[in-house]
């Protein structure tokens, strides 16, 4: 069971969610029309650039554009769960563990107290989401079953991994359970809304490249999208 | 009833369909009519499959619903808070709906989009700063609001105004000759208090070839005066076209791409003709926004740009108070408090934040921002053609409350706006509101406070 | 579907999850105590662990059948020939933090890997199988062997060692000297090296009576105990057979009774010299007393200087031990 699941079942999940992401960027580059988009991408590279990084760090550093800032509490949350979520899983040291062992790839790793924190920042934000989405009514009305699946998707791997490294019941159960979701969430990325791990950065570069040389980027110096 | 006499997939393109459609007064037939004009599902379906790419189909699907955009909508903060008026709400349940059903949707639902997409957002584009995917929905609305015009499911006076730029290419039944007529009798008009002033027509290789509003020689020839004796003072070698005078596009507003493209091709026409140097346009947003920003795509120009190097009004006046063609009377400044109003067409889409501070640090003794301010600020109320639509007079006068309580909030009574739209959207908010404020363009007051210099002659009335 | 794809992938694992749940028996879980746990705590030294440290059940690794040499999967052999083999895992020595984890989870994890690949039954593979948070501070009830007489007998008779095979010359029980002084061998380790070694050089050459496995000698209660008045090994003192002394021979060798006697005529050896290092002896145990060949005083040192023999010969003294005789 744990060597099928953390071997062709890993591998195959993987390859999903590789070529499924590689897919939506390619499929998001190459369908772009500089005539119906009404955005001139390539005659103005220097500028298109120079807005694309400027969207993307804006919007990556917490509190880096006024939305942010308006809103620090939904902030702190946005923060808290996104840092961990990408964080934990990349640099957890168990995880490296399998990576050695399983294909002797060496990455550097966080320590497992960190990694705790993180998750349970995750955890606790993705709470705090909820609330969010049920006690306010303008956000209330944009929750349908999408967003509250994909949340779901995207938190049951933290939450089956907190069990098992704290060992709360059966640890063995909840490891094998924090593999599948996780390897779930791996095939579930391209076709949801978690999709938006690649397209957040098509859509903030596409953006950007439209107002950094269309919209008023080459005139106002920090235009903020 | 497939299509009405009034209510049809077809554009005007003549006078006399003009004035027939005119005839109607007010749109009642034309809307009764709407009520069972039918939707063409599979024009529909294949508009949607020739113009939905990536970028859209991505705005619509990764929508996370987070709601930031809510609190940047003027509509939601004006009916307080309605749930309904937060802009991811107002799309996804358009256009979002209509992609997820393919095109296959009936006649009530077309009516309720055109409602929501000229009645429920104005296209300021504010949201887009605060959506962390980068959402736009305002050039989505705008989609969809072309979408909606090539079914037929337009408000009248949108339908007009298309019509108008087709059989015009004005915004208003304006003939060459009238334009003509109307510079030739603004230079006399002039002449006495002037000496030497020209509004020179159809000159080739000028530095600056001028472009207006329709609305300035039809309602406010004084405007066109006033723009005259500034270029006269600064000593410009200027020109306006007979023909291509025109850069206000409410076929933008109204979704007819194609009127859109007859009419900036009309002003980039006589770009070529004349050959010159740069173009200066009028205090007014949308015009710039749709001949500057917009038009060079819907003329298929690849690099974006407009033949010359273009210039809205405000970036003019700075660039001459910089350089000193033009010089302000330090005497003759503004003494009374006065807050600005940025156009939401060159603020978020042309990014001329900086230059309009420039303009009123050098004019007003008193400036007082509004808050939030530049490219934060809030539409007028009025924008993406709303003030023109009778059917969304309400609408519009709720979404009003917030630029109204922004003016109170300075303590300035007087608002300056270099945009016709909202000059006109902020004089009806006096009107309904009765808060006592006055509102003027730039020109005004440049006029009375610009030095005259030593060679020109100026005779006071 | 697309519509809902969210919910559709979120319904799939609340089952898949529920259905493994059902499916799933429970794993056998290690015991928390057990003589065999050897705690690895090779990261120790590197300050503080993350993960619980592995309670590695030794029993389960050593399959009687495969022999001595199935040793040397995880261990090497000392250097020279008939050393036995070093207790801490192969490989090991040097390493830094890192290289000490991954060399463990390789080696653990890539042996458990190939084992079940092969079909065979397996250990575990999931993290908290071998990293278990364990309510119990120690593994083991206690570190002691119960080494009684009957053993000692058995040592002596059956395996037919002599005395200086296990003790050196003051009686004690043979300390393995570090080779590096700033990191003493401890006890648990020297008698380690002692009996295993010899176990193992017997367990090489055919015979099969000297126990590897952990409760071969730590069974509780050990598996030849008869007596309950058994001795300790771990604390490294083994008791002899009883001395008869002689006080009238010692009286006729004209030896001064201050010579034994040294603090004052009446007081007895043991009096000051306990088993412990009582404050009066000075720190010097009876046991001490008796063996020091270099003090006059002492039992050897005295026979030593006067040539009377039996100082290489424990049996001189001590009653020699036999099944069933205390």
């Amino acid at each position: 069971m744990y060597q099928f699941i953390t071997g062709p079942l890993l591998w195959l999940s993987f390859t999903i969610f590789f070529v499924g992401c590689f897919t939506h960027v390619v499929l998001y580059i190459k369908d772009l029309d500089e005539a119906l988009d009404r955005v001139s991408y390539t005659t103005h590279i220097g500028w298109a650039i120079r807005g694309a990084l400027w969207s993307l760090i804006s919007w990556m550093v917490p509190f880096g554009t006024r939305s942010w800032r308006v809103k620090p509490v939904y902030t702190l949350m946005f923060y808290l769960f996104h840092i961990g979520a990408v964080i934990a899983p990349l640099f957890l040291s168990a995880h490296a563990v399998i990576l050695e062992s399983r294909w002797g790839i060496s990455v550097p790793t966080l320590p497992d107290v960190v990694a705790d924190w993180l998750t349970v920042g995750v955890i606790v934000a993705a709470v705090g989401v909820v609330i969010r989405r049920f006690i306010l009514p303008e956000v209330r009305i944009l929750t349908t079953d999408r967003e509250l699946g994909a949340l779901f998707i995207a938190v049951a791997p933290f939450v089956t991994g907190c069990m098992a490294y704290h060992q709360v019941g059966d640890s063995t159960y909840w490891t094998l359970a924090h593999i599948l979701s996780g390897e779930l969430l791996l095939v579930a990325i391209p076709f949801t809304k978690l999709s938006h791990l690649v397209l957040f950065f098509c859509s903030r570069v596409q953006i950007g490249i439209d107002f950094g040389t269309k919209r008023g980027g080459m005139k106002s110096v920090g235009m903020p999208v | 009833m497939p299509e009405g006499i009034f209510c049809n997939r077809k554009s005007i393109d003549t006078k006399e369909g003009l004035q027939e459609f005119m005839t109607d007064k007010g749109g009642a037939a034309y809307y009764k009519e709407m009520e069972s004009l039918e939707v063409n599902v599979p024009a529909l379906k294949a508009e949607l499959k020739r113009t939905l790419k990536s970028r859209l189909k991505t705005w619509l699907n990764t929508c996370q619903g987070c709601g930031l955009c809510a609190d940047s909508c003027f509509f939601y903060l004006a009916n307080d808070k309605d749930p309904k008026q937060v802009p991811s709400y107002k799309i996804q349940s358009t256009l979002g709906e209509m992609v997820r059903r393919k095109g296959e949707v009936d006649t009530p639902f077309m009516i309720h989009c055109m409602d929501v997409a000229w009645g429920q957002c104005t296209c300021c584009n504010r949201c887009t700063l605060y959506c962390p995917m980068g959402i736009d929905m305002g050039v989505m609305f705008s989609y969809l609001r072309g979408l909606l015009y090539s079914q037929g499911f337009v408000p009248w006076e949108m339908k007009i105004g298309s019509g108008m730029h087709r059989v015009y290419r004005a915004q208003m039944d304006i003939t060459t000759e009238d334009w003509v007529d109307t510079c030739e009798w603004m230079e006399e008009e002039t002449e006495e208090e002037w000496p030497g002033l020209k509004i020179p027509i159809d000159q080739e290789d000028a530095d600056i070839i001028y472009t207006v509003n329709a609305r300035e020689p039809k309602h406010y020839p004084g405007d066109l005066a006033d723009a005259a004796i500034l270029f006269h003072l600064a000593g410009e070698k200027w020109t306006v076209p007979s023909e291509g005078w025109e850069e206000t596009s409410l076929a933008m507003f109204a979704g007819d791409w194609e009127a859109a493209k007859m009419q900036v091709k009309s002003v980039y026409s006589a770009i070529d003709r004349l050959k010159p140097k740069r173009m200066v346009v009028t205090e007014c947003g949308h015009a710039y926004r749709a001949t500057v920003i917009e038009g060079p795509y819907w003329a298929g120009i690849k690099d974006g740009k407009p033949p010359v190097e273009t210039l809205h009004y405000v970036e003019w006046v700075a660039e001459a108070l910089r350089t000193g063609k033009l010089k302000i009377d330090p005497a003759k400044r503004i003494k009374e408090p006065v807050t600005y109003h940025d156009s939401c067409n060159y603020i978020r889409n042309a990014g001329l934040a900086n230059d309009a501070r420039y303009i009123m640090s050098m004019i007003a003794e008193d400036f007082r921002e509004m808050t939030p301010n530049r490219e934060h600020n809030f539409c007028c109320g009025g924008g993406g053609g709303l003030n023109g639509i009778g059917r969304y007079r309400k609408e519009r006068n709720t979404g009003m409350i917030v630029k109204r309580d922004q003016i109170l909030a300075t303590g300035a009574k007087l608002v300056i706006t270099p945009c016709h739209n909202c000059w006109d959207a902020i004089r009806d908010l006096e009107e309904v509101y009765k808060i006592g404020i006055r509102w003027s363009f730039l020109k005004p007051y440049l006029v009375k406070m610009a030095v005259v210099p030593d060679h020109l002659q100026h005779l006071e009335e | 579907m697309r519509k809902r794809v969210e919910a559709t992938f979120a319904i799939l694992l609340i089952l898949l999850c529920v259905g493994m749940r059902l499916a799933y028996t429970g794993n056998e879980k290690l015991p928390e105590r057990g003589e065999d746990l050897i705690i690895l705590d090779a990261l120790d030294s590197f300050g503080e662990r993350e993960r619980p440290a592995v309670r590695f059940p030794h029993e389960k690794h050593v399959a009687d059948e495969q022999g001595a040499s199935n040793c040397l999967v995880c261990h090497e052999p000392r250097s020279e020939e008939g050393s036995g083999i070093k207790f801490a895992f192969k490989n090991r020595d040097g390493l830094s933090r890192e290289a000490v984890k991954d060399l463990y989870h390789s080696e653990c994890l890539g042996c458990h890997a190939d084992l079940e690949a092969a079909g065979q039954p397996s250990g575990p593979q999931i993290c908290s199988e071998c990293h278990v948070n364990s309510s119990v501070d120690s593994p083991r009830s206690s570190h002691t062997l119960h080494f009684d007489a009957s053993l000692h007998a058995l040592h002596e008779d059956a395996a037919s060692l002599d005395c200086q095979a296990c003790h050196d010359s003051s009686g004690a029980v043979q300390r393995v000297v570090a080779q590096d002084a700033s990191h003493p061998v401890s006890p648990k380790n020297s008698s380690h090296a002692l009996c295993i070694t010899c176990h193992l050089n017997v367990r090489t050459s055919g015979e099969t009576s000297a126990p590897l496995d952990c409760t071969g000698c730590h069974a509780n209660p050990p598996a030849s105990a008869s007596s309950s008045e058994d001795t300790l090994l771990s604390e490294n003192v083994a008791h002899g057979g009883e001395v008869t002394f002689d006080h009238d021979l010692h009286e006729s060798a004209d030896i001064a009774c201050d010579v034994c006697h040294h603090k004052e005529p009446e007081t007895s050896c043991s009096e000051c010299h306990t088993d412990g290092a009582s404050p009066e002896s000075g720190g010097i145990t009876l046991q001490v007393a008796m063996h020091t060949r270099s003090s006059e005083r002492s039992c050897l040192g005295c026979h030593e200087s006067m040539g009377a023999g039996v100082v290489d010969d424990c049996t001189g003294c001590h009653e020699p031990f036999t099944v069933g005789h205390k």
